[in-house]
């Protein structure tokens, strides 16, 4: 049975006075694979970072699973994992203690699947290095272990892709399949259109902060027809974000 | 949630931090040489400026008064120095806990507590060293306190530096909620205002230490009280206040998510330079370049460019303000304290040390914000040539200006030996730096062995040149006019003759690397 895992009502983030996102309303339901999609500087890393808790939403509210979240749910944030764009990791840990520590933040009682995700990885190899010491490519799978490791019920993805090798590319999309198979939903931005297509059950394309439409018929979802409903080359200038 | 979790939570989280900030020592043992050497060096500069700045106070105070001054001077150090960290949110965030931290489970209460520790541990790091065998010697020096005693001046030394932490991220952290800079700036610079003003009030009116009610002299002065040297039960009671003050604004800043306030605040590894940290810090050169450029039309000139560049750089990563504070404490020292003492040899070297030490740190600081970047001056044209142009022209406008109230106080025979030496040490920095960027051919990777020694030379070297005169200095006043001039001018031909050596060793290893 559909179970709703995530409710976005109404969202809106400012920045400063300038649009981060605007009366941003979806669901998200188990199992399903949610693609943000939308040209630079749309609003789809402030939506994630919004469900992940990292900033707070002026006005709206965002529940996860019957529960609201705001700057200290605790209960809802072990639901969530998080993978940013950017990943900043400690370059002085190793991978093994990194996980380590999250875990006992998560107060997850058994780093087994991590260990797992190491190996389906490759990661295992090197997880007593120091990250300092690891390629981009290789700090990018890390950074993708430490999202997902405490096996949360939603799993953000700011272009998990970032960097990585199609060998990568491949393991990780094994991964997420896997992952969503057993009733737990992704909701993932990235600009590689392949990407959306393969994997995606339902595309929220974003433009200018604001949801421009819902996209149920990913299979004949062609670049042409998403391209025409952003506005052609006009409808994809980005607003003005500015981050403190 | 158990009390054991918490612990466990709280345990993690300080050694993370600690590992974050303290990482680099892991990774290589020359970094451990390096951060050990870095320290000493920092010894060598607090210690030789607060010898500096004790001299004109002993005259004028009692035994008890002494050490309730040093006493306070330590506790007025840290407190400053936790009101500028209040300005930005009064906690540490390294970028990658606003990553991966903020979306886990911590409470905001767990998350404080392990900062407390962190920056307790990170910050008397370098300055407990420095003022615990200071602590240790005016104890039993002055005071007569036997081993106990001076164990209990230490414990509540530790102890004030825990409370003055806590106050400083309670504040910072319900300023950075009000999410006005302009409040959050008041208030913390006027804290840090009224806690220098102190010294200079002691010096010049007829307040007396028992008359200042401000955290570091109640602090000071509840300590005397403590060992019965002191009848005075208003500051002990003052003190009190504070520490309940704190006590409450922390227990209300761990009512608050302060991530949504407090963004990271770049506190990075000691040698780190990762790419996230520079690419932020360079965003704000930029905006205060941009806003610069708004107030002083720049002329189109590529020389005005890079000039202007590096002014701004050395105001964001506050080694200005640094520069201009200890600049003005030294004027404060030459014109009011001790006047007539040493007929300007003694500040002369002051400045001196000063100026070097500045100027090698902006070098520095330079080499560790840009380095990243410097594929783009090594790849152009000249571009070295420029980027160091724009560097040297910097030094220049803050040397003079800087140094300008020495001359102009000094009309003498020191003030024509000092434009030369001033000169001399505008001139040093970028050669070095030249080497260390011609150094840099593998840009972007972890420090090299060269680099960490670069680094320690290029630190070291003013302290190095200004040796034999910080020595003569040390031995004053029973140095009589003529021994005092001769030793002047022995000391600026040693002086030169080091200069100029440097300079033609410099000179021939840049013109290996010259891209000219």
């Amino acid at each position: 049975m559909t179970e709703t895992l995530l409710e976005l009502r109404n969202v809106t983030k400012y920045y400063d006075s300038k649009v981060g996102v605007e009366n941003i309303s979806f669901s998200l339901n188990s199992g399903e694979f949610l693609a943000l999609f939308g040209p630079n500087g749309a609003g789809k890393t402030t939506t994630l970072k919004l469900i992940a808790g990292l900033i707070r939403p002026d006005s709206g509210e965002i529940i996860v699973m019957s529960r609201k979240l705001d700057g200290n749910a605790s209960e809802a944030k072990n639901l969530i994992g998080y993978l940013p764009e950017y990943p900043s990791l400690p370059e002085y840990l190793t991978p093994e203690e990194f996980i380590e520590f999250l875990a006992a933040l998560r107060e997850v009682k058994s780093s087994e699947y991590a260990h797992e995700l190491f190996k389906a990885l490759g990661i295992d190899e090197f997880s007593n290095e120091l990250i300092a010491k690891l390629s981009k490519g290789q700090r990018q799978l890390v950074a993708f272990t430490a999202s997902i490791f405490h096996r949360p019920k939603i799993l953000l993805l700011d272009e998990p892709f970032l960097g990585l090798d199609i060998f990568a590319q491949e393991r990780i999309s094994e991964i997420l399949l896997e992952y969503i198979s057993e009733g737990n939903s992704i909701i993932f931005s990235t600009h590689i259109f392949d990407f959306v297509k393969r994997f995606s059950h339902r595309v929220i394309l974003i433009s200018n902060g604001r949801i421009k439409d819902i996209i149920y018929d990913v299979e004949n979802l062609n670049f042409g027809r998403l391209f025409k409903k952003f506005g052609g080359w006009a409808g994809c200038q980005q607003p003005q974000l500015s981050e403190k | 949630m158990p009390a054991t979790t918490t612990l466990r939570k709280i345990r993690y989280m300080t050694f993370y931090k600690l590992l974050s900030h303290f990482g680099a020592l892991r990774k290589d043992k020359k970094f451990g040489i390096a951060y050990f050497l870095l320290l000493l060096g920092g010894f060598l500069v607090i210690s030789f400026g607060l010898s500096s700045f004790f001299t004109g106070f002993l005259t004028k105070t009692t035994r008890i008064e002494t050490v309730e001054l040093i006493l306070s001077i330590f506790f007025s150090t840290q407190f400053i120095l936790g009101m500028i960290v209040a300005r930005k949110g009064g906690i540490s965030i390294f970028t990658s806990e606003y990553h991966y931290v903020a979306c886990t489970p911590i409470t905001p209460l767990q998350y404080l507590i392990s900062d407390t520790f962190f920056q307790f541990f990170s910050s008397n790091f370098l300055s407990m060293p420095v003022f615990l065998p200071l602590i240790c010697m005016v104890g039993g020096y002055f005071l007569k306190l036997d081993a106990f005693e001076i164990l209990v001046m230490i414990c509540f030394a530790l102890l004030y530096s825990i409370i003055e932490i806590m106050f400083s991220q309670g504040l910072g952290t319900l300023l950075s909620k009000t999410g006005s800079e302009l409040l959050t700036n008041l208030v913390a610079l006027s804290l840090v205002l009224i806690t220098a003003i102190q010294y200079p009030l002691l010096l010049f009116t007829d307040l007396s230490i028992d008359k200042i009610y401000t955290p570091p002299f109640t602090a000071a002065l509840t300590l005397s009280y403590v060992f019965g040297k002191r009848d005075l039960i208003y500051p002990p009671i003052a003190f009190t206040i504070f520490v309940i003050i704190t006590l409450l604004i922390y227990w209300r800043a761990s009512k608050l998510w302060f991530f949504n306030y407090i963004g990271p605040n770049y506190v990075s590894s000691v040698f780190d330079v990762t790419s996230y940290t520079t690419r932020l810090k360079h965003k704000q050169v930029l905006y205060l370049f941009e806003k610069f450029s708004k107030i002083i039309p720049i002329p189109s000139t590529r020389r005005a460019f890079f000039t202007l560049y590096h002014l701004s750089r050395m105001i964001r990563d506050g080694t200005l303000w640094v520069m201009t504070i200890s600049i003005i404490i030294f004027f404060v020292n030459i014109i009011f304290v001790n006047p007539g003492k040493m007929l300007g040899l003694y500040k002369f070297v002051n400045l001196l040390a000063l100026i070097a030490v500045a100027n090698m740190s902006h070098g520095l600081l330079w080499i560790a914000h840009d380095r990243i970047n410097m594929w783009i001056p090594l790849s152009a044209p000249n571009g070295v040539r420029k980027v160091l142009g724009g560097f040297e022209r910097s030094l220049i406008i803050l040397n003079l200006i800087l140094s300008s109230p020495y001359i102009a106080l000094n009309r003498d025979l020191l003030s024509a030996f000092f434009l030369p030496s001033v000169v001399a040490l505008i001139i040093i920095p970028p050669k070095i730096m030249t080497l260390l960027i011609a150094s840099l051919r593998e840009v972007g990777k972890t420090f090299t062995t060269q680099f960490i020694v670069m680094i320690f030379l290029s630190l070291s070297l003013p302290i190095v040149l200004i040796a034999p005169m910080v020595a003569g200095s040390l031995f004053y006043p029973p140095i009589d006019l003529t021994s005092m001039i001769n030793y002047l001018f022995g000391a600026t031909i040693y002086l030169g003759m080091v200069y100029t050596i440097l300079c033609l060793l410099l000179n021939k290893k840049v013109s290996e690397y010259s891209d000219d």
